[in-house]
């Protein structure tokens, strides 16, 4: 059986393989902008999902070396990925060709912290130029829950910025925003996407409760009396 | 040149093993280590009997660009046509010269 593009598209089982093909056509079918930013929003949140079955592991790992697996994860399917100068020390800066997308990673302490470095994307990093306005936060939750985060975020910045325009994102731990870019006065797209480090596991912290435990006798009890009459 | 078919026979696998799709999409597109060219033969729906033929890349990249491919044969638009695309595989260009000017 030959396999025809058609068929490698349906075969793909994960953004990965997806992608994978997908770098491959790019030679004979340069993807739009916004066709692109989406291939790589979708790999980003396939990673994202990835850590978050690792958080055990990866909580309490520095900004930078949680924004190396992106880095590495992008690399590793050949997309060219890095922390780079662009204005100033950028995070994340994935390219192809003239595109280019930024992120700006926050261990996401208090909404100061992530406006922060959300004035170092949309003032300081991004060009504005044509192919260059998309980009995103990378809010790494470690204090508290993901969707605490990422609701007092989104309400912050909806406050703030008069102009966010905030929207739902791809997923419930996600946003989008716009801004206007200082330099160029396009628009920027932006994602904002929490990444749910926040490990507390609460089995050597909470026991079963007396009135629980009592219940769950009852519950035996009564099975055992009827299991017994019906003999 | 290989298919995913031939190249599978030669590696003993299924051409469906999404790891070995995988080894040869890598093997065709790392920028700075690209071991394989991918091209494609075009193959008439229209005709069960079809052996396949190549079809220059400036072809499928218009493709690409109008939404159907010529067919080479007739000139009729073909649309869907990824369905009648089989990528093959030859070893870089830049490879082959370089083996070429060691001789």
């Amino acid at each position: 059986m030959n396999l025809t593009v058609e068929m490698l598209r349906q075969a793909a089982r994960n953004p990965v393989e997806t992608l994978n093909l997908e770098i491959l056509m790019w030679k004979f079918e340069r993807p739009s902008y916004s066709k692109w930013v989406g291939q790589l929003e979708r790999f980003l949140l396939h990673i994202t999902s990835l850590i978050g079955t690792k958080r055990d592991r990866l909580k309490g790992l520095s900004e930078d070396a949680l924004t190396s697996i992106f880095d590495i994860s992008f690399q590793a399917i050949n997309i060219s990925s890095s922390a780079k100068a662009v204005n100033g020390n950028v995070d994340l800066a994935i390219e192809y060709e003239d595109y280019m997308w930024l992120g700006e990673a926050k261990i996401a302490h208090s909404v100061s912290v992530i406006y922060g470095g959300y004035l170092q994307l949309t003032s300081r990093y991004t060009t504005g130029m044509l192919g260059q306005t998309s980009g995103g936060m990378l809010l790494y939750c470690q204090d508290e829950r993901a969707d605490v985060t990422i609701a007092g975020w989104k309400a912050a910045l909806s406050k703030q910025v008069s102009v966010s325009n905030v929207q739902p994102g791809p997923t419930d731990l996600s946003f989008r925003s716009s801004d206007m870019c200082a330099a160029t006065g396009a628009t920027l797209d932006i994602l904002h996407l929490a990444v749910p480090l926040h490990h507390e596991p609460q089995e050597e912290l909470r026991k079963l409760s007396p009135a629980s435990s009592m219940a769950a006798r009852k519950a035996r009890d009564e099975v055992k009396a009827r299991n017994k009459a019906a003999k | 040149m290989w298919t995913f078919k031939e190249l599978s026979n030669l590696a003993e696998v299924e051409p469906s093993d999404p790891i070995f799709i995988a080894s040869v999409q890598l093997l065709a597109s790392r920028p700075r280590a690209k071991l394989l060219d991918m091209h494609f033969l075009y193959f008439d729906p229209s005709d069960e009997a079809s052996i396949g033929e190549p079809i220059p890349d400036e072809e499928v990249a218009q493709a690409y660009l109008t939404g159907f491919l010529i067919d080479p044969q007739d000139g009729r638009e073909v649309h869907h046509f990824e369905r009648t695309l089989v990528p093959y595989f030859m070893i870089n260009d830049g490879i082959t010269a370089q083996n070429e000017s060691d001789r």
